[in-house]
């Protein structure tokens, strides 16, 4: 499977704006993951043959970013992060209360595809940790009851068959 | 002007464009400066933080690897901000490694264990568990090199290695962090290049092990002596380790100009050559249809005879000769046997040319050039024939020539008995020379270098210096 026309066009037009193939390689993965939901090691491949960059240099970004997935997800994408200042803000304890609650350990998905839940490295926004990312969007100053409050309502959204949960101020067409 | 920093209270004079610790190495000062990431053959990386010195009226320590020297710095590698730095760094290095010094292949020439030694903290408040790499704890990488990911310091050498020196691209780091792992870039690929050994040369602790010397030899009972390796015609700068005469490993010898810090896997395997078990080192003579070991009296004898009773006799030296070989054996014989000589050089690789961006070359002899320089003409073809006698003179590298229409042959040098066996019964006399490792010479390489060399070993049989064999041969 190659890139599609659309990604490829896209990154040709980003080209000049760019100091060398290899910072595009960043881009390019945003869109394949966009498109695919996530980056598969055959993408991978054909990212390095259209950048004309060795498969390393691609596979190292992917491997070194945890927002980039290299399995595939469910319908929502718990990230919660594990760095020191969300940690020290009892990050640990929401994980230890979604694994329960979602009866997965993180890195897992749910055997109905809905909800996987992942630890991520910093989110930046240590200023306000514990941070969850819920798809694309952010949530804030967390804490048990306000986590149990957000999963209810995502719960709800899913049984809704919402399709855009976490999108909502997520515009594809700002970034990059 | 003048540029000048003051290291330690001294002044060292740098080169515009020169790092704190390029200018130390220059002044002979590198040992003040430890370093992990560092090499004077890679890109500057300044990941390891071991380098970090105090530069005065800078607020942070600086590392010496990647900061510019400028005119007037004032550098302090020995300050107390300094050496609590490193302690610090020691620390966290060794808190994952496995600390596995007596069954791990690079003790003794381990940068992690000399630098604890010197700047280790001796204690470590790591209470938890060590990060295990379970799988990659002893990893074939090829048939040539074996990970231990467990011992890895993450210094990323042998990554730009591949990357920029090999090209070839075949390491990588995965994930991040605790996580953080080399790895292949592709399993299925494995490693490319023809430079693995070189990973094991540059990793500065047990992670990298070649698999030819791994387990082999506790590195500090090794003597070390310069040699030029003769696996091609670059002559590569070699240090050769041995003990009581038994070579154990090729490493490469830093030389700007002819193989900077790096040889090829072939040229470090080479060393098999001159330890093969096959080699003859006794000199032989033909008696009843066989060849049988005998004293260099009675060879030499033998080869009088032969040469004193023949009207024509050629004589083919390989181009794995030294430039004195070659020249004493055009000078010397004739002078004992009259002039019934007739000498060409042979080779058995053809045209010289480079096999790819570093040092490898399709001319496995280490001595082409030397031989035109010694007015040797290459033989014509393969066949050496049409004489009474057919001598012989090779080291182990040229290709053997075929002999044509020739009942007498005389070997001279380095060979095996498989070689040998190629002549069937035409055989008389084979006398053992000395490989290169074991004597000393000249070589002009293919770039035109001309490079001298002394025994790195002392040879184990009974094969003498070229001068010595002919000696023997009385008039």
């Amino acid at each position: 499977m190659a890139l599609s026309k659309h990604i490829k066009d896209k990154l040709d037009k980003l080209r000049p704006n760019f100091p060398t193939l290899q910072a595009l390689v960043i881009p390019a993965l945003h869109e394949v993951q966009h498109e695919t939901g996530m980056v598969s090691e055959d993408s991978m491949r054909d990212i390095a043959e259209f950048l004309n960059l060795p498969f390393m240099k691609v596979r190292e970004v992917v491997t070194f970013y945890t927002m980039f997935n290299k399995k595939p997800v469910g319908k929502v994408h718990y990230q919660l992060c594990g760095n020191i200042g969300c940690w020290l803000n009892g990050s640990d304890k929401l994980m230890d209360h979604m694994e329960k609650r979602l009866k997965i350990k993180h890195g897992q998905t749910t055997p109905d595809g809905k909800y996987t839940l992942s630890k991520v490295e910093c989110l930046g926004a240590c200023g306000s940790g514990p941070v969850l990312q819920v798809n694309e969007d952010y949530n804030e100053n967390l804490d048990v009851e306000k986590l149990d409050q957000l999963m209810d309502d995502v719960f709800k959204k899913i049984d809704a068959g919402e399709n855009n949960i976490g999108r909502e101020t997520y515009n594809p067409e700002v970034w990059p | 002007m003048c540029n000048n920093i003051k290291i330690d209270g001294e002044a060292v004079e740098f080169v515009q464009g020169d790092t704190i610790l390029q200018a130390a190495e220059r002044a002979g000062k590198g040992h003040l400066i430890p370093r992990y990431c560092y090499h004077p053959g890679l890109p500057i990386a300044g990941t390891c933080r071991m380098c970090t010195v105090e530069v005065e009226k800078m607020p942070k320590l600086m590392t010496a690897c990647s900061t510019i020297a400028t005119d007037g710095m004032v550098v302090n590698t020995k300050s107390e901000r300094v050496l609590k730095s490193r302690a610090g760094v020691m620390e966290f290095l060794l808190t994952n490694h496995p600390l596995d010094c007596p069954v791990c292949d690079k003790a003794g020439e381990c940068e992690l264990q000399d630098n604890n030694y010197r700047y280790g903290p001796v204690t470590s408040s790591f209470l938890e568990e060590k990060r295990v790499y379970s799988k990659a704890a002893t990893k074939k990488l090829s048939p040539n090199i074996t990970l231990n990911m467990n011992r890895c310091v993450h210094c990323e050498r042998c990554v730009r290695f591949t990357e920029e020196v090999v090209k070839s691209c075949d390491l990588m780091m995965i994930n991040r962090g605790w996580h953080k792992e080399l790895t292949l870039s592709d399993e299925k690929l494995g490693l490319t290049s023809n430079y693995q050994g070189c990973l094991s040369d540059i990793c500065p602790v047990g992670a990298h092990t070649f698999n030819d010397f791994r387990f082999k030899k506790r590195s500090w009972f090794l003597e070390q002596y310069p040699s030029v390796c003769d696996r091609c015609s670059k002559g590569c700068n070699i240090s050769v380790h041995s003990e009581n005469g038994v070579v154990y490993r090729f490493k490469p010898h830093y030389n700007e100009k002819v193989n900077g810090h790096w040889i090829c896997d072939e040229g470090r395997l080479s060393y098999h050559q001159v330890m093969d078990a096959t080699r003859i080192v006794k000199p032989l003579l033909a008696h009843e249809g066989s060849l049988k070991s005998t004293s260099w009296e009675l060879a030499g004898a033998a080869v009088n005879y032969l040469i004193t009773s023949a009207s024509k006799v050629k004589v083919v030296i390989g181009t794995d000769a030294t430039n004195e070989e070659m020249k004493y054996i055009q000078a010397s014989l004739p002078d004992k046997f009259g002039k019934k000589f007739e000498f060409s050089s042979y080779c058995g690789y053809g045209e010289d040319k480079k096999l790819d961006h570093m040092l490898m070359m399709k001319d496995k002899t280490p001595n082409s050039n030397g031989a035109s320089a010694c007015k040797l003409n290459h033989l014509d073809g393969d066949l050496v024939g049409d004489c009474d006698v057919a001598i012989l003179i090779r080291y182990g590298r040229s290709g053997v020539p075929q002999v044509k229409n020739c009942k007498k042959i005389i070997i001279i040098g380095v060979w095996t008995q498989k070689e040998i066996g190629s002549f069937g019964t035409n055989v008389e006399v084979v006398l053992p020379g000395l490989a290169t490792t074991e004597k000393s010479g000249t070589y002009i390489n293919c770039d035109g270098v001309s490079q001298n060399f002394s025994p790195a070993i002392a040879h184990l049989g009974e094969g003498l210096a070229v001068n010595s064999i002919i000696s023997f041969f009385k008039k």
